[in-house]
C-alpha cells in the first residue's frame, strides 16, 4: 500500500484527442464507419444543431472503444473520493499495470 | 510517422482512429458523479463522506469514467453512486430537489441481479436523454444504493406533479403553466421508461414518492404517490 502507481506526466493521445476534440454538431449515415450503427434517427428528429439524444445500443459500442482514465491524476482522484478500496479499481484496466 | 495524420475538415470519430479522433459526441447536458462512502463509525457527517468525483461533457468522457471505476458490485455495503445534473447536489435540501421526489426499485436478490448492467444502463438512459422528452424537465440525477441486504436504484425529479412557488406561469416542470394531469402523465412515462431500462416484469412495481413525505416518515416507508 506504499508503493504509488506511477501515472504517465504527459496525456496519452487518446486524452490527448478527447480534450482537444471539437463536438459534433451534426451525425449522419457518413458520419461513422461502416460497422457502427448512427444513434436511432427517431431520437433526433427534431433536435436542435448539437443537441443529440442517444439511445442504449448506440452508446453501447463506446465501451470498448474509450478506456483511457479521464484525466492523468485518476488514480489520486479515484482514491480521495471512492476510497483505496481493496477490489481492483476496474474491470478493464487501462494502460498502467 | 511525419505531419498530421487527416486533413483539418476530415471528421474522425473514436470509432475511426481511438487514439487520434478530432471529434466527440455532446451530451444534452453535463453531468457529476458523486459517491458516497461508507460511514467508519468515528461519527463522520454525511457532509464528509459525499464526494464529488467527476464532471463530464462527452461520451467518449463518460465511458473513460465508467472504464475506470469500482463497479457498484464491488462497493461496500451503504456506498451509493449519484449521477446527476451539474450544479444539482445528490440530497433532498438542494433547491431543485427539495420539492421533488423519486421513482425507485428494491432488488431483494442481490447475488442474482446483474447490478452492473442495470446501473449502467441507467446512467445511459440519463446521459442520452431518453428517460422523458424534450421539455419535460423533470430528470434531476439517477442513484445507486448498496445496502446490507439489497440494492436499490431511483431517479430524482424535480417536482412531485404539483407547481413549485418561484418557477413561474410557463409550462415547465414545476411552473403553474403545467397543469396537474400533464405534469403526472410525464412522471408517469419517466416511471414506465425507467421499468423498461430496469427490464423488470409488468407484476413488479416501480413506486414514486416524494422526497418530504419519505423525510417525515423516517425510517418507514413513504406511501407510494404513483405506481407502474
Amino acid at each position: 500500500e506504499t508503493t504509488k502507481p506511477v501515472e504517465a506526466p504527459t496525456p496519452s493521445a487518446a486524452l490527448q484527442s478527447l480534450r482537444s476534440a471539437r463536438f459534433l454538431s451534426r451525425i449522419d449515415d457518413k458520419t461513422y464507419p461502416a460497422a457502427i450503427a448512427s444513434p436511432n434517427p427517431a431520437l433526433n428528429s427534431a433536435a436542435p444543431m448539437g443537441k443529440f439524444r442517444y439511445d442504449k445500443n448506440f452508446l453501447m459500442q463506446f465501451q470498448s472503444v474509450f478506456t483511457e482514465k479521464p484525466s492523468e491524476t485518476w488514480s489520486d482522484k479515484i482514491r480521495e473520493t471512492v476510497g483505496d478500496a481493496d477490489t481492483p479499481q476496474t474491470a478493464k484496466p487501462g494502460r498502467s499495470q | 510517422t511525419s505531419g498530421p495524420k487527416y486533413t483539418e475538415s476530415e471528421e474522425i470519430t473514436v470509432f475511426h482512429d481511438p487514439e487520434n479522433f478530432n471529434v466527440k459526441h455532446p451530451l444534452m447536458n453535463q453531468w457529476t458523479l458523486w459517491f458516497t462512502k461508507p460511514p467508519t463509525g468515528k461519527g463522520d457527517s454525511w457532509k464528509d463522506l459525499l464526494k464529488e468525483v467527476v464532471t463530464f461533457d462527452s461520451v467518449e468522457e463518460f465511458w473513460g469514467v465508467y472504464n475506470n471505476i469500482s463497479p457498484t458490485s464491488e462497493l461496500a455495503v451503504k456506498s451509493d453512486y449519484h449521477l446527476f445534473k451539474k450544479g444539482i447536489r445528490p440530497e433532498w435540501e438542494d433547491p431543485q430537489n427539495k420539492h421533488g421526489g423519486k421513482w425507485s426499485y428494491m432488488f431483494k436478490e442481490k447475488r442474482v441481479v446483474p447490478i452492473d448492467d442495470l446501473w449502467l444502463f441507467v446512467m445511459l438512459a440519463a446521459i442520452g436523454e431518453t428517460l422523458e422528452a424534450e421539455g419535460d424537465g423533470e430528470v434531476m440525477g439517477v442513484v445507486v444504493n448498496v445496502r446490507k441486504g439489497f440494492y436499490r436504484i431511483g431517479i430524482w425529479t424535480k417536482t412531485v406533479g404539483r407547481s413549485i412557488p418561484g418557477m413561474g406561469d410557463g409550462d415547465v416542470a414545476g411552473g403553474k403553466g403545467r397543469n396537474a394531469e400533464k405534469s403526472k402523465q410525464i412522471l408517469l412515462g419517466i416511471g414506465q421508461r425507467f421499468k423498461e431500462v430496469l427490464k423488470l416484469e409488468p407484476h413488479e412495481p416501480v413506486e414514486f414518492s416524494g422526497h418530504s413525505e419519505s423525510a417525515s416518515a423516517g425510517s418507514s416507508r413513504a406511501k407510494a404517490k404513483f405506481t407502474v
